[in-house]
């Protein structure tokens, strides 16, 4: 393991639930209730220095009946040059801190992965719909939304004048 | 058929995990509009001076027609020099979608050139273009900037749908892809493709120029314009003379 | 008939001549432009209207003519319909003071006087810088009439442009003002009578030089178009004009070209002289307007060929480079001419 995990897996123990070293490409899963420490760690300690948040992405695992969604943050470090994934698990409805205090560009990811996924963000500055219209209903790339149809939105030219 | 329902009754899909999906082309609600079974937002439609057959609309709504002081429809020879001119002149909308507006710059390009035609003056107001391309698949969000891209370009225009995903949704069904640029503004010209190759698009330009020539519109049949009443009445009363006259000879 | 009845109606067949002329040119320049654009872009350009599309622009103009004329609800309707002719006419004034051949001098036509101008008085470049003046007033009132944030962004940028740069011109305008003792265009143009080396382009190559980038930036013309800068500002001061009225706006650009090629050509390139003396059985006008032809494609090349500054980059070129330059420029000049006299 390189010295980066040391690091974190000394800072957190077995709060640190799983680590994968894929051809040299780290990854930690962390608990919902450790993200946003885990995350700070992650950019302020010296030995990681993870300066730059490269995506914040959600995902839907309908096969795995506990905990069906995940969040992923990619992260960059340019003083190293190292990369780190950390993942955590969470189940329908279950929100977790937002870390736009951290990096100030998780603020449109976490809009969409809240667009997307249904994944809910406290202490978002502006948690509203980002691609989708504002009334549209339903979470799109959850994968029991229907794959065809012009479901869940609708063209809203009565807004026309006003956008 | 409860979803069905629930489209009818206020002019959208819902997302309605029970009650099943809307499937295939019955349950689009632009399909319906030109077979007159559905009136979605007609209110919408009234205001953009868009109306359905059989509907009518005060001039005022309209944006006012070609007109004379006076109120004289203007002469059908004078519509002809004109249009010839505007053939020359159809300035696009600076507006693209996606992956077709690709295409459409390279018909802007030095190989295509769409400037021997006068059209290369592609304007970034729509309060100077003549018509619209539009290039590429729209989304229900942005659908709305586009019909009043279109509301906002000063009569007459034309508009030209390009590539499958402008002109029916092409493989995205899906939920954020307006199934057909046709459901919200009259097209004149459909160019298929994925995306079609800048000939192709050229082809349907010059079908579009020679509508422009004869100054016939995709909206012709969609709302009222008065001069064009007024000629249409005067060709049905020659009509009405001319066998008349025949009579009397024999 | 006496001399003044005479002069009266020389005077208007010369205005009317003048803008018949200007008008005509107008309309094939823009042709021009389109064309040259086309070349310098490894294009064609129009080509199907008339021959080598020609009539281009016959064809803009009845389209333009019968689009449906749009005046925005919210907008200042009267300020909104005077804009283009606040544009427009001082353009074609500039016209009045620019000669066009030999000026004075014995009876030359039917026996009277033919002046190969159409005002001829001692202020001719005030009126050129007045005239500029004005037309800012055309763009910051269209903009501000629209009641559209793009066309009031787009109006005011225009206007602290063209303003930034009339001093530059102003200052360069004054070294052509001290080496030819007078304002007045036909004295100016008399001082540089005699071959092409006694034109005014060799003493003045600074001034002339900041001339024509000034003129570049009131003409709104590529690289200081930002007043229409398509990527941020959707068409500037002109986002809400549509039909004729925009038309009218074109026009009064070209018009502009026009006027603004005449002028550095009679201050710096020796108005209606021939650039040889042998050559002086060519008529004055013939001269002139070669000359303006030649001005107008260095124009159009310099539009098609550089990219637009920013904003900054402007202002900054305007008021740290231009100004002092022509400033210098002048005092040098003026030294120069009070000891060589």
């Amino acid at each position: 393991m390189s010295a980066l995990m040391d690091a974190i897996t000394a800072a957190f123990g077995a709060r640190i639930l799983e680590t994968g070293d894929f051809r040299g490409d780290l990854t930690i899963s962390v608990a919902p209730e450790a993200w946003l420490e885990v995350l700070t760690f992650c950019r302020d300690n010296e030995a990681t220095k993870f300066d730059m948040l490269d995506c914040l992405l959600g995902d839907h695992l309908p096969e795995r009946a506990a905990a069906p969604f995940a969040l992923v943050a990619q992260l960059v470090s340019h003083t190293y040059g190292h990369r780190l994934r950390v993942k955590t698990a969470l189940t329908e409805g279950q929100a977790v801190p937002s870390v736009t205090s951290l990096w100030p560009s998780a603020n449109f990811d976490e809009r969409e992965a809240w667009e997307m996924y249904g994944i809910g963000f406290t202490g978002h500055p502006n948690l509203i719909r980002l691609l989708t219209t504002e009334d549209f209903e339903g979470f799109p790339m959850r994968k029991d939304f229907p794959l065809e149809g012009t479901v869940g939105g609708r063209v809203r030219t009565d807004l026309r004048g006003k956008i | 058929m409860g979803m069905r329902e629930t489209i009818l009754g206020d002019g959208f899909y819902r997302y309605d995990p029970e009650g099943g999906r809307p499937r295939g082309a019955a349950d689009r609600p632009h399909l319906m509009v030109r077979d007159g079974l559905l009136q979605p937002a007609l209110e919408e439609r009234t205001a953009s001076g868009i109306c359905l057959p059989g509907e009518s609309l005060d001039d005022d709504e309209m944006g006012g027609p070609v007109q004379f002081p006076g109120g004289i429809a203007m002469p059908v020879q004078i519509e002809r020099v004109l249009g010839f001119g505007r053939s020359f002149s159809f300035w696009p909308l600076l507006f693209g979608l996606a992956c077709c507006a690709i295409e459409m710059m390279a018909l802007g390009g030095s190989r295509f050139d769409m400037s021997r035609f006068g059209m290369e003056a592609m304007r970034a107001s729509p309060r100077q273009a003549d018509g619209m391309i539009v290039a590429g698949w729209c989304s229900i969000k942005m659908a709305p900037r586009v019909v009043r891209l279109y509301e906002q370009i000063p009569d007459p225009k034309w508009v030209l749908a390009m590539g499958s995903c402008a002109i029916s949704g092409n493989v995205w069904d899906t939920y954020n892809i307006v199934q057909g640029i046709d459901s919200l503004i009259p097209v004149d010209v459909y160019v298929p493709g994925c995306p079609p190759r800048p000939e192709a698009l050229w082809q349907g330009l010059e079908m579009l120029r020679e509508r422009v020539k004869q100054s016939r519109h995709a909206y012709d049949g969609l709302r009222r314009i008065p001069a064009r009443d007024v000629l249409a009445a005067q060709t049905a009363a020659a009509e009405a003379c001319a066998p008349a006259a025949g009579e009397v000879k024999a | 008939m006496n001399d003044a009845i005479a002069q009266l109606i020389f005077l208007i067949i010369k205005a009317a001549l003048m803008s018949i002329l200007v008008v005509t040119l107008v309309a094939f320049i823009i042709y021009f432009e389109r064309k040259f654009a086309g070349f310098f872009q490894g294009r064609v350009g129009p080509t199907y209207l008339g021959p080598a599309g020609a009539f281009q622009s016959f064809g803009d103009i009845f389209k333009l003519l019968s689009k449906e004329d749009i005046i925005p609800a919210e907008a200042d309707k009267r300020v909104f319909k005077l804009a283009p002719y606040v544009m427009f006419i001082p353009a074609f004034l500039v016209m009045a003071v620019l000669p066009f051949g030999p000026v004075g001098g014995t009876p030359n036509l039917f026996g009277y006087r033919f002046d190969y101008v159409i005002a001829n008085f001692d202020s001719g470049l005030v009126l050129l810088l007045a005239m500029g003046g004005i037309a800012v007033y055309g763009v910051v009132l269209a903009g501000w009439s629209s009641n559209n944030k793009f066309s009031l962004l787009g109006g005011l940028r225009a206007g602290a442009q063209m303003i930034s740069y009339e001093l530059a011109m102003g200052f360069a305008v004054v070294g052509v003002m001290v080496m030819a003792g007078s304002m007045n265009m036909v004295k100016i143009v008399e001082g540089q009578s005699g071959n092409f080396w006694d034109w005014y382009w060799a003493p003045q190559l600074v001034g002339g030089i900041i001339f024509f980038i000034a003129s570049l930036a009131e003409l709104n013309r590529t690289p200081f178009d930002l007043a229409e800068a398509e990527q941020e500002l959707v068409a500037g001061y002109l986002t809400e004009y549509s039909g004729m009225r925009w038309g009218l706006f074109m026009f009064a650009e070209y018009v502009n070209l026009v006027v603004v090629s005449g002028i550095v050509s009679t201050l710096y390139f020796g108005g209606w002289h021939a650039p040889f003396t042998v050559l002086d059985f060519i008529p004055g006008p013939v001269w002139l307007l070669i000359k303006i032809m030649i001005m107008v494609f260095i124009y159009m090349w310099v539009r098609w060929t550089i990219f637009r500054y920013r904003y900054n980059q402007l202002m900054s070129m305007g008021w740290k480079v231009l100004l002092p330059l022509s400033i210098a420029n002048l005092a040098v000049t003026a030294i120069v001419i009070a000891i060589v006299g």
